[in-house]
Parts: C-alpha cells; sequence; structure tokens
C-alpha cells in the first residue's frame, strides 16, 4: 500500500521535472517546490524514488559542530523552548539546522521521538537539499526564505510523512548562520494549516537573529529605532550598530525595512547622523521622551519619524556625544559636531603618508589653501575625498566647514538645502524658515560632495551665486552677501558629463580653480604603512589589539574595491567581532579572504603557508604543480567556509564526501582554520 | 632602603607575567603602528595599546599590577577588561606565561 502511494508520488515528481505535467488535478505547486524540485533530479541526481537514510555525524564530529555553534545553540534552545510551548500542535519536533543543512539542535515530543529518529530527524544529521531532496531545512537554505515543505511536495517518497515549516537566521551581515524548522508527522491538516506554524516559526527565527545582532555587538553601542515608541528595544525595532565615531558597522533586516533600503551596503559605513536627522521638529516631543530615554529622529532620506535609543558600552565616552542633548531654546536635540576634534584637525601630510603623489596633491593644497581658489577633487569612492577637504579647510583658518553630498538627497530638496528659504515659503516650511547651506557656510568653506549629481537647473543657481557672491533663499526679495570658499569633489568624469550636456561647462571652470587626483588604496605606495595606521586609528579610544600575520597580509593584498572607507570598515568589524582583541583570518570578510589573499603567493614568498598545521603538512609533501594547486583551491575554499564541509562542497560543486576524499588524499588536515 | 625594595621585588614575581620562551617583542621606534610580536609559528601585527601591554610582560609585575600600571598611565582611555581580555587572549595563544 505505502510503496504504491511511494512509487505514485516518485512518478509525480519526475513527470514534473521531465516537462510540468504529471501532477494530478487541480492540484497546482508553489514555484519554490518546483524549482526545488528540478534541482533535485538535474543538479543533484537524486532519485525519488530511492530511500535514503540522511547522513548522520558520528558523534566526536558532531560535537565539533555543536561548539562551533555554541553561542547559536545557546541562544536559540531559550526559542525554542518558548516556541515548543506555543505551537499548539502535537507530535512536532522542532530543529536547528547549521548553514549546510547538519541538525545541530533538536527538541521533539517525546510521544513521538522514536519514529522522528527513524525519519532521520535527528542531531547531527545532513537535510542539506542536496542529500534530502526537496525538504523543509534543505530548500530554506536553498532558497534563503521561510518555507513550507507539506508531505508530497517533499522528493523524496521516502519523505512525504513529514511536513515541515523552515525559516532562515542570518548573521549580523546577513549570511544566513541557520534554519528553524518544526516538523510533524503525518499532518492530517492542509498545507494552508500550516501557515500559522509558519507565522510562529519565522517570529522565532527573528527573535534569535536579533539576539545574535545584540549579542555580536553587546560590548559596542547599537541604535535602535521604530516609529512606534512602545516598539523601541522589542524584537520589532529596526538596530543598527556603531563604532565609537557614529559609523554603523553592521544593520539587522528589520532596520533596513524600517528605512526602505534593500541592501546592507546603503547603511554599513555612514555616519548615523546621515541616515537620521537628529533634530526634532516638535519641541514637546523632545520633552516627552527624554524621560523614557528615547528621542524622535527623522530619517534622513524619505523624513520619516521614528523613536530612538542607544544602548551603549559603560566605559565608551566617545558615543556619549552621540546622545543628544536637549538645548534650551527652541529644545533642538543636536549631535556632536560630526567628526571628532582629533580627527578634524588632520593635516595635509598626514593624509599624504608616504606617497608620492598624495604628497604632490598635499603641497598644491597648501599653496591654495588660504585663498578662495575652487578645488576639485577627484578620486573613486572611499578615497578620503571629504577628509581632504576637511585637512584643506583647516588648513584654510576659514570659519566653518559645511558639507553637502548632492548623492545622498533627493534632487527635490537639494535646492532648499543649498539655498535655504524664508518662512512661508511653501506648504510645509519651517516656520522660521531655513538658512541655507550657502548661507551657513559664508566665511568657511563650502563642500560638494558628488557634484555631478547636482541637478542642471541648480548648477545655473549655483554658478550665479559664485559669480555674484550673492544667494537669494526660496520666498525671499532681496540677495544676501556671501564669503564663499568651494571645493568640490566628484567620482565622475565631469568632463564626459559636459560632453553629455549633462554638466555645465561654464561651473566646470568656475569650480575647478585646481584638480588633485586622489589614488585608489591599491595604488598608493604606502598601502601596507596606511593599513598599519588605519588599524592603529581604529583602536586609539585605548583597547590593545592585534592581527595575525596571515590575517594582515590578507588586508595588504586585497583589492579595496570601496578604498579605505572600505579598509575601515573591515578592520573596525573585525574588531567588534574578534576575541580578546585578536584579529584573526576568520574575522575577515570572505570576500578579503578569498579576494587576493593568496596562500599562493605568501607560500612562495615566504617558503610556508601562513597557517599552523597547513604549512606543516605541505612541507613533507611533494606535490606536482597541479595537485598543489588544487590542494590550495580546496584550502581556500575551505578556509572561506570557516571549516563548514558542506558549504565548502558546495561552493567548490562537489559532494561533501568527494571533498573529504580529496583532502584526504592531498593530506589537508580537518582542522585548520 | 635597599633591603625593602629587593623585597618587593622578590613579592611581585608570585604571579607575575611574561613573555613566554621564545617570544619576542620587536617595537620599532619610528614607526609607532608597526610593533611585531615574533614567535616560532609566526607573527602578529600589534597596535600601541597591546605593545604596550605586552612590554610590560617582563616578569616584573602580576596581571593585577600590570593593568593598575597601565591604568595610572591614562586613566580616561583604559579599561581593565580590555587588558584583561587580550591577557587571555595572549595566554591562550601561549605568548606570554603567569608564573
Amino acid at each position: 500500500m505505502s510503496t504504491q502511494i511511494e512509487s505514485q508520488h516518485a512518478a509525480v515528481v519526475a513527470g514534473f521535472v521531465r516537462d510540468g505535467t504529471g501532477l494530478p488535478r487541480p492540484r497546482e505547486l508553489s514555484p519554490a517546490i518546483g524549482a526545488s524540485w528540478r534541482r533535485c533530479m538535474i543538479d543533484y541526481l537524486l532519485d525519488p524514488v530511492r530511500a535514503v537514510a540522511p547522513v548522520v555525524l558520528d558523534s566526536t564530529m558532531l560535537k565539533e559542530y555543536r561548539e562551533r555553534h555554541e553561542e547559536l545553540i545557546q541562544m536559540a534552545s531559550a526559542e525554542i523552548d518558548w516556541l515548543y510551548e506555543h505551537i499548539a500542535m502535537s507530535g512536532c519536533a522542532l530543529l536547528l539546522t547549521d548553514a549546510g543543512g547538519i541538525v545541530l539542535y533538536e527538541k521533539a515530543d517525546p510521544v513521538v521521538a522514536q519514529s522522528f529518529r527513524m525519519a532521520g530527524l535527528l542531531e547531527g544529521a545532513d537535510w542539506s537539499e542536496s542529500r534530502q531532496g526537496t525538504n523543509g531545512m534543505g530548500t530554506c537554505i536553498a532558497e534563503n526564505r521561510p518555507i513550507i515543505v507539506h508531505r508530497d511536495e517533499h522528493f523524496r517518497s521516502c519523505n512525504i510523512a513529514l511536513s515541515c515549516t523552515a525559516a532562515p537566521i542570518h548573521d549580523p551581515s546577513g549570511a544566513l548562520v541557520a534554519v528553524l524548522d518544526a516538523s510533524t508527522m503525518n499532518a492530517q491538516g492542509t498545507r494552508e494549516s500550516q501557515t500559522h506554524v509558519m507565522a510562529l516559526v519565522h517570529l522565532s527565527a527573528k527573535l534569535i537573529e536579533k539576539c545574535l545582532f545584540l549579542r555580536h555587538f553587546q560590548t559596542g553601542s547599537v541604535l535602535r529605532f521604530h516609529a512606534r515608541p512602545e516598539f523601541v528595544n522589542l524584537q520589532h525595532d529596526g538596530a543598527l550598530a556603531l563604532a565609537s565615531d557614529a559609523t554603523v558597522i553592521a544593520a539587522d533586516e528589520t532596520a533596513l525595512r524600517l528605512l526602505g533600503v534593500t541592501e546592507r551596503r546603503a547603511l554599513v559605513g555612514r555616519r548615523v547622523d546621515d541616515i537620521f536627522d537628529m533634530r526634532s521638529d516638535e519641541p514637546s516631543d523632545a520633552a516627552a521622551h527624554r524621560s523614557s530615554g528615547l528621542w524622535p529622529v527623522r530619517d534622513a532620506l524619505l523624513g520619516r519619524r521614528f523613536f530612538a535609543s542607544l544602548s551603549r558600552d559603560g566605559g565608551d565616552a566617545k558615543l556619549l556625544r552621540l546622545q543628544p542633548r536637549a538645548v534650551a531654546a527652541g529644545e533642538v536635540l543636536q549631535l556632536a559636531p560630526s567628526h571628532s576634534s582629533k580627527s578634524a584637525a588632520i593635516l595635509l601630510e598626514e593624509l599624504a603618508g608616504e606617497d608620492p603623489q598624495m604628497q604632490r596633491n598635499a603641497r598644491s593644497a597648501r599653496r591654495v589653501a588660504t585663498s578662495t581658489v575652487s578645488v576639485m577633487i577627484q578620486g573613486a569612492t572611499g578615497t578620503g575625498k571629504e577628509l581632504f577637504a576637511r585637512a584643506l579647510h583647516h588648513a584654510s583658518g576659514r570659519s566653518s566647514f559645511v558639507a553637502l553630498n548632492c548623492a545622498a538627497i533627493p534632487e527635490s530638496l537639494i535646492e532648499s538645502e543649498l539655498f535655504g528659504y524664508r518662512s512661508g515659503a511653501f506648504t510645509g516650511a519651517r516656520r522660521e524658515g531655513m538658512k541655507g547651506k550657502i548661507l551657513q557656510a559664508s566665511g568657511g568653506t563650502l563642500f560638494l560632495d558628488e557634484i555631478g549629481d547636482m541637478p542642471l537647473a541648480l548648477q545655473t543657481r549655483l554658478l550665479r551665486v559664485l559669480e555674484e557672491h550673492e544667494v537669494v533663499p526660496l520666498g525671499a526679495e532681496t540677495p544676501m552677501k556671501v564669503d564663499l570658499r568651494v571645493i568640490c569633489a566628484s567620482h565622475q568624469n565631469l568632463r564626459a558629463m559636459i560632453a553629455r550636456g549633462l554638466f555645465r561647462e561654464d561651473l566646470y571652470y568656475r569650480l575647478n580653480g585646481i584638480t588633485l587626483e586622489l589614488p585608489t588604496l591599491a595604488e598608493r605606495a604606502d598601502k601596507e604603512q596606511l593599513i598599519r595606521k588605519v588599524f592603529g586609528v581604529e583602536t586609539s579610544d585605548g583597547r590593545p589589539a592585534a592581527i595575525e600575520m596571515d590575517a594582515f597580509h590578507c588586508l595588504v593584498d586585497y583589492e579595496w574595491p570601496g578604498n579605505i572607507r572600505e579598509l575601515r570598515n573591515v578592520i573596525r568589524t573585525a574588531l567588534a567581532i574578534c576575541d580578546g582583541g585578536v584579529v584573526r583570518l576568520k574575522d575577515l570578510p570572505s570576500e578579503v579572504r578569498s579576494g587576493s589573499c593568496g596562500e599562493l603567493s605568501h607560500a612562495v614568498g615566504q617558503g610556508a603557508v601562513p597557517s599552523s598545521g597547513v604549512g606543516g603538512a605541505d612541507a613533507g609533501l611533494s606535490l606536482n604543480p597541479i595537485e598543489a594547486a588544487e590542494r590550495q583551491a580546496l584550502v581556500r575554499a575551505i578556509r572561506g567556509s570557516d571549516g563548514n564541509m558542506s558549504r565548502a562542497a558546495k561552493f567548490l560543486h562537489v559532494s561533501r564526501s568527494t571533498l573529504y576524499r580529496r583532502c584526504k588524499r592531498l593530506q589537508i588536515p580537518h582542522q585548520f582554520s | 632602603m635597599r633591603y625593602r625594595s629587593m623585597h618587593a621585588d622578590l613579592d611581585s614575581e608570585r604571579g607575575a607575567v611574561k613573555l613566554a620562551p621564545g617570544v619576542r617583542l620587536s617595537k620599532d621606534k619610528e614607526q609607532q603602528e608597526a610593533s611585531v610580536l615574533v614567535f616560532s609559528g609566526g607573527k602578529v601585527q600589534l597596535n600601541r595599546n597591546a605593545a604596550a601591554i605586552l612590554e610590560l610582560c617582563n616578569g616584573l609585575r602580576s596581571r593585577d599590577k600590570l593593568v593598575a600600571e597601565l591604568l595610572q598611565r591614562s586613566p580616561e582611555n583604559t579599561r581593565a577588561s580590555d587588558i584583561a581580555e587580550f591577557l587571555d587572549a595572549a595566554k591562550a595563544r601561549g605568548w606570554i606565561i603567569e608564573a
């Protein structure tokens, strides 16, 4: 009887994958399940009818896996206990797997625990999709989203008694680290009856994610926010981890969603006061919420209102300045000046370091510093254009430094930001009007970042201001005198934009008194010293820190497409997650590790692979060049997967057993990362 | 006087922290950020504060005295927990030993 059902199921699966037919009407298959079936048959060459018991790790391996995920298991198990109480369904098992589909933790109804074990739902079992076909845990990993795999949606006939609901858990960088799954046997209800379970599982997964995030940054500062004040500091709020200079080093998924951005890149690396406008429009708000430790903010992009709180490590005095001070007159909440006094005083020569091109730039900048000659700074993203502008401003002795990033605010706002407006100039305008950046910068320096993004119409107005040394705010009749020094920066080729009619030639010449080209980090002759210096600067708050040489060489060898900004973020993040202040290879993001961290180049250069264990094995081996290259590739893949063999195998497009076999042949020790 | 100070030195040697045999601190006076800890298995690049801590690991003071001394040097910029954590990490890696 049951074999008949099983072979029928196999025929349905095979028919569907072959030509999309064979589904008994009126059944429809969810696209995710269909895609998974295809992967199983075509990519993994699995046979739906063959009953294959899951591969289960031996106890030493399992222990190793569990130790590696100790923190995760500890946090998740508390949540799983809660979930177990709240999933009102008897005969259920809750499972936690790692990113490779290995079950790390299980909690099952004791009544049916035995049958779950028989079905392979036990700790140490490998439920990756490539092994077990379509199933809650494996397919959740493959799809990287919450999923229900109900009964005969499973690929293998032997699994169709199961009904699984699974949700992914991501680490602070957004990478999938685990899956939380609720499974039942012989569920009588329909697929839809699982949606309630889905909601709970998803909720728990999100909560574990939040705990992971907070745990990760427990010694740092985390800004938490939500549109409703009562939700701040609960699991539904958005969280941003901040470095001591208020730069965002990590953001959780809720933060992305609340701020309406799709990628972490849009937040990480920016200063928190670039993301939130910390001024309050309604004075009463500040007073009302000061007592609760929350303060009202608006996001700089869309102007929506949020409430925020800042939890921070007790000893971190620098971030105290982040917390708004209520100023009596007008109750305006303010941030500390956007750069600490130390970095404001940075010298042009300091920025130049030992790089010849930067030294030339510094000399040229010094020569024109005290004049009002316009300076155009060209350079790729993250090369330090604003920092250079600040150093130049510092050398000028002029009063204030006012910056406007033309790419960071909507076109429609650039005009009022730059020129200001009189009270009542338009609906929604502030009662007292607003002083534009040009007026604010009078007597000081106006820094226009990403000038290439300034709309053409405003280019005309800006040109007039520069020619006539006066500005007319929106809604005002009389012009006001200004004394300006303009520095602008762009990563775009403005000459090419002129040719395409996107940038005014006359403005270009007005702004381009001298042009300074900032070299990329990869081009800099003093790259190694610079990295050392950034490492020092990032820990200048008194923390002891060290970096292992192989990790340091990775930093030196990496291409740094995001330049110094990216370098600072990587170092900062590594320092935040490393153990005891010692940065190791595994604390660096995988792209930095795999990008150019050629074990090959260092092996040749230093006579040994820069990792204990591997080097030793290498020495006694006589490998031909092809084998040596293969060994390097495997080592790199395994290290890039933090020693997770399933992930490394997936990356290499081989099965896990093949990977183990090759490791054995090439004498790669199991643990060396 | 002389006797007393010698005695004090002897006292402080109990629980004293020092670099493990074969571990060497190489400080660069020109470049403050270029200090390196050298040992048989490799090298690590140190920042200023880490170098300052390891410099004091010369067998003359206990962990507590070391922390106290560093706290005294720059009270507002030093946290005892950071130092302790770093010393733990250094000990776990076999860079230092505590008598």
